[in-house]
């Protein structure tokens, strides 16, 4: 499996303060890669070196294949970038980007960008500027979706979008995925978008990824049990290399397992514990904890979580 | 299978790609126009010069000492072949603003952003800028130019066709590489300070000069030389663009015609002149690195020139201010690096207190 | 919608989809020869990855509790006994235990598990509209 894009050993640093410091990265072809992190931790960083805007202080910087240069212009024919929450094209209306976009990219679909303005019912005699922001980003995402990249970098697109238009532009992102296996990467802090929509997760922290992997199996790495047991508290339980957290409450305690829960529920019920049952642990709280095990305290990790 | 209207960006062999060529001129029309406009306006009020002069009276033909509009027209244009001023205050701020202002779109919240993450070159949004701004700039002196052979054909003056020509060419050539510098600067150091730093790289020399009379040259007043001109008069920092008709001919915008071979060696001059700064101009707003375009300038020493420049001009004005012209020779320059020195610093504060306030940095996104 | 999947839940998504198609074929809102939404539109229509709807479509047909016909779509199956029938039944009867002990922690008797049971037994039939035996 080829990766579409790979970072080695990339630092960047903004008027003397490093943003980036030693990035190792691999995103797969055709996957969709969560990119979470704090305001403010390099996501968009990221994303612009991707892109091949930004070029990197130190490290390598490999997107389908190219390794990256100063320019970078035709590989901006196969990568496409979206944001919301930013002023858009200045003076054009919506059928001139349209137009400019067109001339600019040359797998444009004509086709499909006249499809896609009719489906999300763009007018095209209005300035982009007059647009909303559920519109701008729209626009945004038919242009992408019409110039028919190799691979789709989305910086918090559902960003000031409400319910509707949000449900129409991940729609939209998907069926390009499905269709045509476009590799995207969804920087995003609304981990309940990234868990519906990505395969693989990369977690930014402090300048470099604290965690990267297939979502699944980092869902699946942490488990919580609630156990009930009488009389004392078996405090070998603690001791156990894979629970990582206790916390109790009189006979009722929760255990934070970094790893197979079975093992543990099995040893709960040879110390006497009347209920083990798994409760939910949610992505969040699992980055909080791998993270308090690199070494991170609680209070450093109080990001937005929507 | 897709159906593509677009063609390739950069494919080689179109000299131009047509999305860069849809997007300068669609981003900086209102520019070309009053570009257009302002460019034109000098050799308009010339040409009506020439059409007042082609039906003068001949009472008033008499006033000035000449027969007929023949002989009166023979003089004028004889006069401007020999090179009345090509490069007053106007025309020299004229092609700085027009070179600068070109880039104002893409510098501003939005333009810059969106035309670099498009797969459109660096070198050909310059290139488009060079080659639409340049068509204006020629097209502007050509009318000026046609106008005058015009005028000279109906008053039967068309053995000055040469010189005219000639003075056109001097003419455009100059004002291309005005134009060049303006864009080259406009694209490496920003849009407030090109205009400013053209002035100071025109002004320079004039200065330079000033200064070093002001020096050495005995007098017991304030001298009228440019500079004691800038200094004398109340606006002693706006004033200084009085210093730049005098003007060293190694300048582009020097003037001070002399025979046919200095005119020629000034346009081969101005020829060269003009592809340097294209050049350059192209690479350095290709090797700007993308976080910095929304910066005043690329490179943070560059402030420092600016304030020595603020400060030079600032400086002799306050020195004046204090001396009233008494003073000269060493004590004038003690006094005058004193006030040199603080007002580098001066202008520091104040700029860097503007940028502060000011979102210098709003072309490229807050976000990280 | 016969097809609930909480993201935020730690159980795969891929699993989740599984469960609630077998589920919705237990319950009988799907029936054999019913049609099933591609993997592309069940995608978009529940904003999804596309690849974890493509692997629990995968799993479900390995499972024959759907099959995919070649430029038709993919229907759901006949009800076959699985293969591996023993094995599952064990694990039912597992979970059983597992009630019994939970019921425990309630202060709920076996006794009381059972007629808990047969309520929601006839809760399930009347939901299928079948009537009770």
């Amino acid at each position: 499996m080829t990766a579409a894009v790979e970072m080695s050993g990339v630092r960047k640093a903004f008027r003397g303060k490093e943003a980036l410091r030693g990035v190792e990265w691999s995103v797969p072809e055709a996957s969709v890669c969560g990119l979470i992190g704090a305001n403010g931790a390099g996501k968009t960083t990221l994303l612009r070196l991707a892109l091949g805007l930004v070029r990197a202080d130190a490290g390598s910087v490999v997107v389908l294949g190219e390794r990256l240069g100063l320019e970078n212009a035709s590989l901006r024919e196969r990568v496409h970038y979206v944001a919301s929450d930013r002023a858009m094209a200045p003076g054009y209306r919506v059928d001139e980007w349209v137009r400019y976009a067109s001339l600019a990219y040359p797998r444009w679909d004509t086709v499909r960008a006249g499809r896609l303005l009719g489906a999300l019912e763009l007018d095209l005699r209005r300035g982009v500027g007059e647009l909303s922001a559920g519109q701008r980003t729209s626009l945004q995402i038919v242009v992408a979706a019409a110039s028919r990249p190799d691979l789709l970098l989305l910086d918090e697109p559902t960003n000031g979008l409400d319910v509707v238009v949000k449900t129409q532009v991940l729609q939209l992102v998907i069926d390009m995925a499905a269709a045509e296996g476009t590799t995207m990467i969804l920087a995003s802090h609304h981990i309940e978008d990234v868990e519906r929509l990505a395969d693989r997760l990369a977690v930014l922290y402090d300048g470099h990824f604290v965690l990267q992997g297939d979502l699944d199996a980092i869902k699946a790495r942490m488990h919580r049990l609630q156990v009930v047991i009488p009389g004392d508290w078996p405090v070998e339980l603690e001791k156990d290399p894979t629970v990582v957290r206790v916390e109790r409450q009189g006979k009722v305690a929760v255990l934070t397992v970094d790893g197979p829960p079975e093992p543990v529920a099995e040893l709960c019920r040879r110390h006497g514990a009347v209920l083990v049952e798994s409760i939910d642990l949610d992505l969040a709280e699992v980055f909080r904890i791998v993270l308090g095990k690199e070494g991170y305290s609680r209070a450093q990790l109080q990001w937005n979580v929507e | 299978m897709p159906s593509s209207s677009g063609t390739s960006s950069s494919r080689p062999g179109s000299f131009l790609a047509p999305a860069a060529r849809y997007r300068e001129l669609h981003v900086n029309r209102t520019v070309y126009i009053l570009g257009a406009l302002v460019l034109v306006g000098p050799w308009v009020a010339w040409l009506m010069q020439l059409q007042a002069e082609l039906h003068a009276p001949a009472v008033l033909l008499d006033a000035m000492g000449h027969g007929t509009v023949h002989s009166l027209l023979a003089s004028t244009l004889a006069g401007f072949a020999s090179g009345s001023p090509t490069f007053n205050t106007f025309t020299v701020l004229a092609a700085a603003a027009f070179g600068v202002a070109l880039f104002g779109y893409d510098r501003s919240a939005g333009g810059l952003l969106y035309t670099l993450e498009t797969p459109l070159r660096r070198r050909d949004v310059f290139a488009a800028k060079a080659i639409f701004g340049g068509t204006v700039v020629v097209l502007a002196i050509a009318l000026g130019i046609a106008g005058t052979l015009v005028a000279a054909a109906l008053s039967g003056n068309l053995a000055l066709t040469g010189p005219i020509l000639l003075r056109g060419l001097f003419a455009v050539t100059g004002q291309l590489s005005l134009f060049a510098t303006a864009l080259a600067l406009g694209g490496a150091v920003g849009t407030v300070f090109s205009g400013l730093a053209i002035a100071f790289w025109a002004g320079l020399p004039g200065l330079l000069s000033g200064l070093l009379t002001m020096l050495f040259v005995p007098v017991s007043y304030a001298v009228p030389t440019t500079v004691g001109a800038a200094v004398a008069s109340p606006a002693g920092i706006a004033s200084l663009a009085q210093a730049l008709p005098n003007l060293s001919p190694f300048s582009p915008a020097g003037i001070g015609l002399w025979s046919t071979a200095d005119v020629l060696a000034l346009i081969a001059w101005f020829v060269a002149w003009t592809a340097f700064m294209l050049w350059q101009g192209s690479r350095w707003w290709q090797l700007a690195p993308f976080e910095r375009l929304g910066d005043g300038v690329f490179f943070p020493f560059l402030w420092n020139l600016y304030y020595a420049y603020l400060s030079l001009a600032s400086g002799l004005f306050v020195t004046t201010l204090v001396t009233h012209g008494t003073v000269r020779g060493p004590e004038w320059a003690l006094i005058y690096a004193a006030a040199f020195v603080a007002g580098w610093f001066f202008w520091r504060l104040a700029v860097t207190r503007q940028g502060r306030r000011a979102a210098w940095r709003h072309a490229v996104s807050a976000r990280t | 919608m016969w097809l609930t999947v909480d993201p935020r839940s730690p159980k795969p998504v891929y699993q989740q989809v599984i469960e609630s198609v077998k589920g919705a074929v237990a319950k009988g809102l799907l029936e054999h020869g019913d049609r099933l939404p591609s993997v592309r539109e069940l995608a978009g229509m529940m904003t999804l990855n596309h690849n974890t709807v493509a692997r629990a479509y995968q799993e479900l047909e390995r499972d024959r509790v759907i099959e995919v016909v070649r430029g038709h779509g993919t229907f759901v199956a006949a009800a076959v006994r699985p293969p591996d029938r023993e094995a599952r039944v064990q694990e039912l009867v597992a979970r059983i235990r597992e009630m019994i002990v939970d019921a425990h922690h309630l202060q709920l008797s076996e006794d009381d598990l059972l007629e808990l049971v047969q309520t929601t037994v006839r809760a399930w039939r009347e939901e299928r509209g079948q009537p009770d035996r």
